[in-house]
């Protein structure tokens, strides 16, 4: 196998290797060709990663998560299908509001206690209880915010979850509160849990060491913990037991570089480490000696005026088209970018989604000039701002908006500025009484998911203030209703083109670009998988077959 | 000199409790909190403002500030620190692991840097405008100008990347528990430390004994026919010491500070990089413990230092 270049090839060689694994599963053959080693890498980099390797409550980390847990559904190779994981298969009522799954047949969890539906139910239970301890919600949400019952059990006013109902040890049906075609796509992260094997409470759940403990761990997936050195690394050994084969290695470490780049960089270089995260400008000096991995992030890099909030020239519909006509995008990708991005004509980052009459608002200083002209707005009375987080403070994107800058002063706003600012600034500092309005950061958009839905959803649970996405617009709603209700994929797709079209002729905000993340590997890995997947995924990387030469 | 230890120590008790309420103060000034933290903009398509809310509820941080630093005094009075937010322990163990850390990559890079460089200084302030004196100190310039990230980076390109000789960062090979081990991974970094230190201590060391080597009473001890080691080391070294010990003692507090910069480009886990880290996410209970224990060390390096200079010079009395 070898790796990815490109989003193309991406998709080739996950098909590939979904059609050997499913092969391989179905004649019983799926295992290593190799066996034994130890690979060391650097998983917490980059979006995949977390230190605290604990599931269900973690902003990033699936790329570590799913080596020891496995989930009812998964995101594929490169992240364009949901398919079955611990699940066999999937059925719902007519109407979307009851779906029930089976469990694959032989499921064992790490000390070989067969997994039952009870396990699922038990996790649920579990992670909804009203006293939970977690400190981000985030994915028990998505796995069960849709499950009737799901209010009252986690604000205390009822003992269990309505909605879950184990039939039988591989059956489990879930009711739901609201119609949803493709509640499997909520699944993804749920990862589940041992009943005979937790033996602490919900209140507990981010102080407990079960999830470091190897004398206390049991899990699911490929690896089981077998070592943890706070601030240094991680060592999971080989699950004998999981269900689709003993790992071909014997351990997989994943060693802690408390974020910086650079460390594990020149770690990866020395040999210490056999994979990590990578930039776009460290991609140029390794891809002779490295396999470098790269797809498109899935992670949107925009700018937002949230013209709902502000009274001032942006309500102005030409202002906002004249600011993206005045800005070379193409340019700036390419040339400062280094061609690692491409720029986007709404916040959907994968071309194939995008209607081909979608407006592109191409690179046109006249007709910026000229709408502003129309708009009646001098363009030296506007003043701009752009406060971005942290962890865009780098050379490429500071290069990027002081060309933004000169750009606009090509149409004489030369009252631009931008800074970058730690996540809690930026937090506290953007809101409707706030101090800045306009934000440069990314946005993490799967392709297929219910983020997706209620990303842009003005009314739900889910995503309203939180993410900034306060604005109301004609026409949103029933957009993010289409996507929401799409009974098939295809119609799934066209929906999403449509909000593409829509958002890119109202202009909420304005997109810029979408970039490619990187990951470099030492070439003597046999079978590797990486995907730059928003937070790590999960997606199917097949960690059993990995070997070392 | 037993009182003036005690009426020291009695007059930091003060001082500590007004460090404590100035962090706390300005950590409540800083923007955001740690539930901000978690909400990070990119990944946070699942969470609610009413999730954050109650996230805020269940810390404790919708609690009048004068009460949550009550409640964290007291604590501290009972010996808990509280638990890290973010890394889920306990603040006092995590400190206590991380100061642990510090202190070998510290002790060592100081000791060293204490040992070469009060010895260079004397060795060059004996040899003015020799060429060991001249090249000596364009070395100790070059270490005090360059930047700690940069000599770090420099020296895990030479000397891992490129040499192998040592590992490129992490304190210890997955799985291996030895002290040889250990030493491996300590010694690249202690080095870069020390050479930082080291050049502030000989340029000290040579401007403070050039100025005693002229004092009349080391002319006259020499008049008298005294061995040069004797005038040296015995009258003239002693006197020079008194401004180095002074920054020696500035830089015992760096043995709990920890360096930011070089913890993090050898993925170091020590104090430093804990401190930046709790700061960026809002971390209160262990911003508010890792400054008690710097205000800690400070005062106590300073009444070491204090003290040290009454051992060295019998003229200084501590009353």
């Amino acid at each position: 196998m070898s790796p990815l270049h490109g989003n193309a090839g991406g998709t080739a060689l996950g098909r590939k290797l979904l059609a050997t694994t499913a092969v391989a599963l179905t004649l019983g053959l799926a295992g290593p060709a190799l066996a034994g080693g130890s690979l060391v890498t650097a998983l917490d980099m980059g979006p995949g990663g977390d230190e605290d390797a604990r599931p269900w409550s973690s902003g990033a980390g699936h790329t570590t998560h799913v080596k020891q847990f496995i989930t009812p559904t998964i995101f594929n190779e490169d992240l364009s299908e949901i398919v079955p994981y611990a699940v066999e298969s999937w059925a719902s009522n007519d109407d979307h509001t009851v779906w029930t799954y089976t469990l694959r047949d032989g499921l064992l969890w790490s000390d070989g206690t067969p997994m039952t539906a009870n396990d699922w139910a038990f996790t649920a239970e579990f992670m909804t209880a009203p006293d939970w301890g977690g400190d981000r919600p985030g994915d028990r949400n998505l796995s069960l915010s849709e499950v009737a019952g799901f209010d009252a059990k986690t604000a205390g006013e009822a003992d269990s979850l309505d909605g879950i109902e184990v039939i039988d040890d591989r059956t489990i049906r879930f009711t739901l509160s609201a119609p949803n075609p493709r509640h499997f796509a909520s699944l993804f992260r749920f990862y589940i849990l041992p009943e005979h094997a937790v033996d602490f409470e919900p209140a507990d759940f981010m102080t407990t060491d079960w999830f470091r403990d190897p004398s206390r761990f049991v899990g699911s997936g490929p690896f089981v913990v077998a070592e943890y050195a706070p601030d240094e690394y991680m060592t999971l050994a080989a699950n004998e037991n999981y269900f689709q084969g003993r790992p071909a290695l014997d351990e997989l470490v994943i060693r802690y570089f408390g974020g910086d780049q650079t460390a594990a960089l020149l770690a990866l270089e020395a040999d210490d480490i056999d994979f990590t995260y990578v930039t776009e400008t460290d991609v140029p000096s390794l891809e002779d000696d490295y396999d470098i991995f790269s797809n498109l992030s899935g992670v949107v890099v925009m700018t937002r005026f949230n013209y709902n909030l502000v009274d001032d020239a942006f309500s102005d519909i030409r202002v906002r088209q004249a600011i993206l006509h005045a800005i070379d995008r193409d340019a700036i990708t390419e040339n400062i970018l280094g061609g690692t991005y491409v720029s986007i004509p709404c916040p959907i980052p994968y071309a194939d989604l995008w209607p081909e009459d979608v407006v592109t608002y191409g690179y046109d200083p006249d007709r910026a000039a000229s709408l502003l002209q129309e708009a009646g707005v001098d363009p030296g009375s506007i003043s701009m701002e752009w406060v971005g987080h942290a962890g865009y403070d780098n050379t490429a994107h500071n290069s990027a908006l002081q060309a933004v800058q000169a750009y606009l002063s090509q149409i004489g706003i030369n009252d631009f500025s931008y800074r970058f600012v730690d996540i809690p600034t930026f937090r506290a500092s953007y809101s409707p009484d706030g101090d800045w309005q306009n934000q440069y950061h990314g946005f993490g958009v799967p392709r297929f998911g219910n983020d997706v839905g209620r990303l842009w959803s003005n009314g739900g649970a889910l995503g309203t203030g939180v993410t900034g996405y306060d604005y109301d617009a004609d026409g949103f709603a029933e957009a993010v209703a289409a996507i929401s209700a799409a009974p098939t994929i295809d119609d799934y797709n066209a929906a999403l083109g449509d909000f593409c079209r829509l958002h890119a002729e109202m202009l909420p905000d304005l997109q810029m670009w979408v970039g490619n993340r990187f990951g470099a590997a030492d070439p003597s890995i046999e079978n590797f998988w990486w995907q730059p997947a928003p937070a790590g995924g999960p997606y199917q990387d097949n960690a059993h077959t990995w070997a070392v030469q | 000199m037993t009182r003036y230890i005690i009426r020291r120590l009695l007059l930091a008790i003060p001082v500590l409790f007004m460090v404590t309420v100035l962090v706390f103060a300005l950590i409540e000034l800083a923007p955001g909190d740690v539930v901000d933290f978690f909400a990070n903009p990119e990944v946070m398509a699942g969470m609610s403002e009413a999730d954050l809310e109650a996230l805020r509820e269940r810390l404790g941080l919708n609690d009048p500030a004068p009460v949550r630093y009550l409640h964290w005094l007291g604590g501290v009075l009972q010996g808990d620190f509280g638990y890290s937010l973010i890394r889920s322990e306990p603040v006092g163990e995590l400190l206590l692991r991380r100061f642990g850390n510090s202190m070998m990559i510290m002790g060592i890079g100081l000791f060293v840097a204490v040992t070469f460089g009060i010895s260079l200084g004397i060795y060059t302030a004996l040899r003015q405008y020799s060429v060991a004196d001249f090249t000596i100190s364009f070395l100790s310039f070059v270490g005090i100008s360059m930047p700690a990230f940069i000599a770090g980076i420099l020296a895990l390109y030479i000397f891992s990347v490129q040499l192998g000789w040592f590992p490129a960062g992490g304190m210890r090979s997955p799985g291996v528990h030895t002290l040889g081990d250990l030493l491996h991974h300590l010694i690249l970094p202690a080095l870069v430390l020390s050479i930082i230190h080291m050049a502030t201590f000989m340029r000290y060391t040579r401007f403070s004994m050039l100025d005693v080597l002229k004092q009349e009473y080391v002319v006259t001890a020499t008049a008298k026919g005294m061995p040069r080691r004797i005038v040296v080391m015995r009258h003239a070294f002693r006197n020079g010491l008194i401004p180095v010990v002074t920054m020696i003692g500035y830089s015992i507090p760096e043995l709990v500070v920890g360096a930011v910069f070089l913890e993090t480009i050898f993925s170091f886990p020590g104090m430093g990089k804990l401190y930046f880290d709790s700061v960026i996410s809002r971390d209160f209970p262990v911003i508010m413990a890792a400054n008690l224990v710097i205000a800690v060390f400070v005062l106590a390096a300073n009444l070491i230092t204090d003290v040290a200079y009454a051992a060295i010079d019998p003229r200084i009395r501590l009353e």
